[in-house]
């Protein structure tokens, strides 16, 4: 089983793999943050970022900078650049629905993950680590081999998370391959 | 700029207002013989009326002054941060409540209908003072400013952006043409199911001040009791229920109870946000009571029901009653119950959250966007009980729910420097924001808030108003466009 989500764990990244356990361990960095009282609740809060994705996170607190001047004048136009070019608001709603649709599943994922987790927080944190692929943030605040606390059932269903979350970022990968070789 | 005239008169009138209604737990104090909480409270009214009176008589009348959108924000937020801190005034200068920060706390807790405390004896505080902490509970639950309008029709100012922007839910329901008509009924409405409360429980044997105080925390959807194990303190079967169900009454649209009692029951049961509203009760019930009889925490299926009823009630009304701990439930009772703490009660409540309604438009929008990703060209309102929602609501709804996590996800990260573990800090803060009052950890159903220091204290205070006005009306105070001439 172990070799199964070291594989799993390998192919999408997300760092829940023995190999990633013990090599993030032993970093100097993670001994680093630990002294400079690297929490649970800002691993927590930087996993969370990370799994909504750091563009959609910076398109959707501008679109709430929109929102408070749309609240004081109604009738505003408000349009604002990023990555110099203009957003549509096709592109806006699509951020804002990305980042609650986000939360949505960890949400989700949280209340499924609770039926074997230990507590609260480590069920909050392996959901947003696993939507987001970020295991290895947990390595750094010390919180290994996290997924042997589940049954087998439940460590498949994991991968199986882990693999789907990861097939969008296989996608944007294969898309933008596409597009070097119609340059070519 | 804001209108500075019509702001002071109407801060002038709540602090009368105010005032005013510190005479009642005057008068409690009185009866109950306890002569120096009763002199705070009537040198506390007699200060603000007089102030109060003052202000309107000098400030020159404001016949068809114009509110903006500005005012109105301002209104409510620098009101709501008032009386807070009027509020307080007669904890501290009694000495029941030493600290101002502590008095400042416990009373953003009761006008904000949160029922998180810091007390640690309560049952040791005097009755006038007990009283006073759940009569805020009653005057924040519809609004204060909301019965200022009520009440004060001659203010001489549009009330409209005063009641939207204190009213909960995405859109404001008027049940009369006119906003003061409209106010009126809802005071009438929740007086009335105040009153019947009141009668059901001191019917089953319940002290007069107690059913008055625990009526207050349940129809405002507060939940400060006046024991430090809540309602498990008569462990009475009867009690829970009436509780249970007039919570479950207080987390309901008032308007709908408007169409109710004048021949229009249909509308009200035909509300897709009230059938909702019924089912995930329902739901959660039935699967915490599985979960409980499953993992053998109670034995009888009486049992099992009663707690997980009255708590599933207690928490998504966001009234905050206790009947059994809940942080010793298992892990999965557990995430229902902080799931539960985000959706909060229905639109035009007493209760906080972020509404059943909104995560019904939310729901709207994901299907809508999934739709379109299957068929791009397709353009489909989204429609709750086959009505079309507006596409600026959608917008105001999306990013509430993106703003609730934003400030949610950073207050967490400033309450756990306080030294406390993710499960506290987290739930500290959905506990205040979503105004339920306990959380897990050590902010769970036996425990309290006194942990903290005097600053996260101050910022879960305004988490509090901030999730009572439903974060806008806080929020927009904070950024420099509302200060940019």
């Amino acid at each position: 089983m172990q070799t199964f989500i070291d594989i799993i764990s390998v192919l999408s990244f997300s760092g829940f793999s023995r190999f990633a356990d013990s090599v993030i361990s032993k970093l100097a960095f993670t001994k680093m943050l630990a002294s400079f009282g690297m929490t649970d609740a800002i691993a927590w809060i930087i996993i969370i970022i990370l799994s909504i994705g750091i563009n959609d996170a910076i398109i959707c607190a501008k679109n709430v900078g929109r929102s408070f001047i749309l609240k004081l004048h109604p009738k505003a136009v408000v349009s604002f650049k990023y990555k110099k070019r203009l957003l549509s608001n096709s592109e806006l709603e699509q951020s804002s629905i990305n980042v609650l649709f986000t939360l949505a599943c960890e949400l989700v994922l949280t209340f499924i993950l609770s039926f074997e987790a230990a507590s609260v927080s480590d069920a909050l944190m392996l959901s947003a680590a696993i939507i987001g692929n970020d295991g290895w943030l947990l390595l750094l605040i010390g919180k290994t081999n996290l997924l042997a606390q589940f049954s087998y059932g439940m460590q498949i269903f994991i991968c199986i998370v882990l693999l789907l979350c990861r097939v969008n970022l296989i996608r944007t990968i294969k898309t933008k391959l596409e597009l070097k070789k119609n340059a070519l | 700029m804001i209108n500075r005239k019509i702001i002071t008169k109407v801060l002038c009138v709540v602090l009368v207002v105010v005032g005013i209604a510190m005479l009642i737990p005057g008068i409690v104090s009185v009866i109950y013989k306890e002569s120096s909480e009763a002199i705070c409270f009537f040198a506390c009214t007699a200060c603000m009326v007089i102030v109060g009176f003052l202000g309107i008589k000098l400030i020159p009348k404001t016949n068809n002054a114009v509110l903006r959108m500005r005012d109105g924000f301002f209104i409510v937020g620098i009101s709501w941060i008032l009386f807070s801190i009027l509020g307080a005034i007669p904890f501290y200068i009694s000495g029941s409540i030493p600290n101002f920060v502590d008095a400042f706390f416990e009373t953003a807790s009761g006008f904000s209908t949160t029922g998180s405390t810091i007390l640690t004896n309560i049952e040791a505080m005097p009755k006038g003072m007990l009283f006073w902490r759940s009569f805020t509970h009653w005057l924040g639950g519809m609004g204060i400013l909301v019965l200022t309008i009520a009440i004060l029709p001659m203010l001489g100012i549009g009330g409209q952006k005063i009641m939207r922007a204190e009213t909960t839910g995405p859109t404001m329901d008027k049940i009369t043409f006119t906003v003061t008509g409209s106010a009126k009924r809802l005071y009438i409405i929740y007086a009335g199911l105040t009153a019947l409360e009141v009668i059901l429980l001191c019917a089953g044997g319940m002290d007069i001040f107690d059913s008055l105080v625990h009526s207050f925390g349940t129809l405002g959807t507060g939940g400060l009791s006046i024991y430090s194990s809540s309602i498990a303190y008569y462990g009475n079967f009867y009690f829970e229920m009436v509780i249970a169900v007039f919570m479950l009454l207080a987390g309901i649209n008032f308007s709908l109870y408007y169409y109710l009692f004048t021949g229009n029951a249909r509308l009200m049961f035909k509300d897709p946000e009230f059938k909702t509203y019924i089912k995930i009760i329902v739901i959660a019930t039935v699967f915490i009571m599985g979960m409980l009889l499953v993992t053998g925490y109670y034995q009888t299926i009486v049992d099992a029901f009663r707690y997980a009823f009255f708590q599933v009630c207690s928490i998504i009304t966001t009234t905050g009653y206790g009947t059994a701990d809940f942080d010793l439930w298992p892990l999965p009772c557990k995430i229902v119950i902080l799931l539960l703490m985000f959706v909060g009660g229905s639109a035009g409540s007493t209760a906080g959250g972020l509404k059943v309604i909104r995560f019904m438009m939310i729901g709207g929008i994901i299907k809508r966007r999934i739709k379109q990703r299957l068929h791009k060209n397709s353009i489909e309102p989204v429609r709750i009980g086959g009505k079309k929602v507006e596409e600026d609501v959608l917008y105001n709804v999306r990013m509430l729910l993106v703003i609730y996590a934003i400030i949610a996800l950073g207050s967490t990260l400033l309450v756990s420097l306080d030294g406390v573990n993710l499960t506290t800090a987290f739930s500290a803060v959905i506990a205040c924001f979503s105004n339920i009052g306990p959380g897990f950890d050590l902010v769970g159903p036996s425990q309290n808030f006194a942990l903290f220091s005097p600053a996260i204290k101050i910022l879960l205070s305004l988490l509090m108003i901030a999730g009572r006005l439903e974060i806008y009306t806080i929020a927009v105070l904070f950024t420099p466009q509302f200060w940019k001439k």
